[in-house]
């Protein structure tokens, strides 16, 4: 048999292009977690949205004119601006679980509140094109509370004479918490937290009504008596004490 | 040198470079830096089992996980799990009839920080971000057999939700074997001024299992039969046809198995997900409609995300077998307040915590791996 034979060189180059591809190719393990580097430096589609972002979606929301209209030219405030993601087509989720990089979109949900009326608007802003891709109106009770409701509603209560007798001398010394205390920090001083409640009769004014239910907290220890209740949308103050 | 040296030396270089090739490449995933957690498992020796999964905190629904694929050999290719998977509700109705809270998506409770007495390092914890903490550590017996052992390991990442007076700790944990726990706990202080109310704090899990990707996928409910006085029992899977609502029953050894239409493992067994009740004590009904269900199968709608909503969002009801589906599953914790939650002290002030009580679920998979997993 003939067996015709290969040129060294030509040989080697073969040998090295095998080597070469192999190590090169893709099939190659993930770095383990400890020697991971930094993936990218780039915003991914599921990356947590950057401040810039969520003003960005915010002014976008705002601007298009389906929202506008739902939300009316009184007083309104922003509730949340949050990261959604919009499922890709099957060739997509494919190409992804092969390791291929494939192009999902960024898009936020914007929730807006208007006082007039207390209704709101949940918008689906595309970040890439700067478009709002859909609009939902909200009833009132589909609107969370906010720390911002929270200090509206400490106002009122602070101003209630039956609240600053059961909270003494140290009404003044009250404080809504705009962040969580820090990890291994003393307990803080004097809080006001808060629950939402709802009526569960219709006669009950927090039925339909935006209620707060407010919280004292001295330290660890929270106060039991009394029961505080605001009405932000009648703009009152409910101060229960329990039968003895 | 002859032809035959560069030849041997090519197919040596071949050689060496085989178990490299044969690994299977990591899916792309659409998060980066801490919200990318990348988990082979063992932590220490050849891998054999691997997570890669993305997390995010949101407003309202605490720690949330977008997107999990797992592998389970190097060799074998990444299998999705998980699209989305958050707790869509805590629904916290007290015994007198009032209150009745929802406190995450009535709320927009931010979460608790995280330091390192929450996360230490020395079990393994990782503060993430200044709210999250992962935690790598073992997790007791994988198996025994005689003189034979093997300790498993998992990857946990928890947050807290701080809901005023109480807090959440909201916990996904994803082990070497594949499989998942959802857990939620409930803790710090009891509601002043009805310190002493019982209540019942029921979470809500939104899971978008996307087994094998979004399409095809079925759901079943595992049903054990065993009509006494007869001595044989009998274990069926009736499909869910339809959108709606079900209920456990813990004589039936009820769980409900997520099939993908064509994904089976390498002896050709059909894989599934088994999403099993991990409940304490019991398994509440209100008056709420949302409640008055273990379970909920939905067909998924992106805009879809509130449990309280699920009456409306069966209605009408959509197919859901071979679709793209999503499982809701209610757990629930009954606290009844006892001395060791507090005391009253001085001047009317409730001084204590609520010790953590616990509820969840497991996803396990069942013919996902072809041979038992850790075994020699």
């Amino acid at each position: 048999m003939n067996v015709q034979r290969v040129s060294q060189p030509l040989a080697l180059c073969g040998g090295l292009c095998i080597f070469a591809v192999l190590t090169v190719a893709p099939h190659t393990s993930p770095p383990r977690p400890e020697q991971a580097k930094p993936e990218q430096a780039r915003v991914l589609p599921l990356d947590p949205l950057t401040e810039h972002e969520k003003h960005e979606a915010e002014q976008v929301a705002l601007a298009d004119p389906r929202v506008q209209e739902l939300l009316g030219k009184g007083r309104r405030k922003t509730v949340s601006v949050d990261l959604t993601a919009i499922k890709p087509s099957q060739e997509g989720i494919q190409a992804a679980a092969a390791g291929r990089s494939i192009s999902m979109g960024r898009f936020a949900v914007v929730v807006l509140f208007r006082y007039e009326g207390e209704a709101g608007v949940r918008a689906v802003v595309d970040l890439a094109r700067g478009t709002v891709t859909e609009v939902a109106r909200l009833s009132s009770e589909q609107i969370p509370m906010t720390v911002d409701d929270l200090a509206e509603a400490w106002q009122l209560a602070r101003r209630d004479e039956e609240v600053r007798r059961a909270l003494g001398p140290e009404v003044e010394r009250y404080e809504v918490e705009r962040t969580p205390p820090k990890p291994a920090a003393a307990p803080p001083g004097f809080v006001v937290r808060a629950l939402r409640v709802r009526g569960t009769e219709e006669k009950d004014p927090c039925f339909h009504h935006r209620c707060l239910q407010l919280l004292f907290a001295r330290g660890n220890a929270y106060l039991t008596e009394p029961t505080v209740i605001v009405d932000l949308s009648a703009q009152k103050v409910y101060v229960q004490r329990r039968e003895k | 040198m002859s032809w035959r040296f560069f030849t041997w030396a090519a197919l040596f270089l071949l050689a060496l470079a085989a178990p490299v090739a044969a690994q299977t490449p990591p899916p792309w995933m659409p998060c980066s830096g801490i919200n990318l957690v990348d988990q082979a498992f063992p932590t220490t020796g050849p891998e054999q089992t691997h997570w890669r999964l993305c997390w995010d905190t949101v407003p309202q629904q605490g720690l949330v996980i977008h997107w999990a694929f797992f592998r389970p050999s190097p060799n074998a290719r990444w299998i999705w799990i998980f699209w989305d998977a958050r707790v869509s509700d805590i629904f916290v109705p007290y015994h007198q009839g009032w209150p009745r809270y929802y406190d995450m998506s009535d709320y927009s409770f931010p979460l608790t920080a995280i330091g390192t007495a929450d996360c230490p390092a020395s079990l393994g914890g990782t503060p993430l971000g200044g709210d999250v903490c992962k935690q790598v550590h073992d997790r007791g017996l994988l198996w025994k057999n005689w003189n034979q052992v093997r300790r498993g390991e998992e990857v946990v990442l928890w947050a807290a939700l701080g809901a005023a007076n109480y807090n959440y700790i909201i916990e996904w944990t994803f082990r070497d074997d594949g499989v998942v726990l959802g857990r939620v706990g409930a803790t710090a202080v009891n509601l002043p001024g009805l310190q002493f109310e019982p209540h019942i704090h029921n979470p809500i899990w939104r899971l978008d299992i996307d087994l094998d990707g979004f399409w095809g996928d079925s759901v079943k409910v595992g049903t054990h039969t065993e009509p006494i006085p007869v001595s044989t029992a009998t274990d069926t899977e009736p499909l869910v046809s339809f959108e709606g609502g079900g209920d456990w029953d813990p004589h039936a050894f009820n769980e409900l198995h997520v099939y993908d239409a064509t994904l089976k493992n390498g002896r050709g067994d059909p894989t599934s997900l088994h999403l099993m009740p991990l409940p304490t004590s019991g398994l509440s009904r209100h008056q709420e409609e949302f409640t008055q269900h273990d379970f909920w199968v939905t067909h998924y709608n992106g805009s879809e995300m509130h449990a309280r909503e699920l009456p409306n969002y069966i209605s009408p009801p959509e197919p859901v077998s071979n679709a793209d589906i999503v499982v809701w599953y209610k757990g629930s914790i009954h606290h009844h307040p006892r001395d060791e939650d507090g005391e009253i002290t001085a001047g009317g002030w409730w001084n204590g915590v609520a010790l953590v009580m616990w509820t969840g679920w497991m996803l396990k998979p069942n013919n996902l791996f072809d041979r038992t997993p850790f075994y020699p």
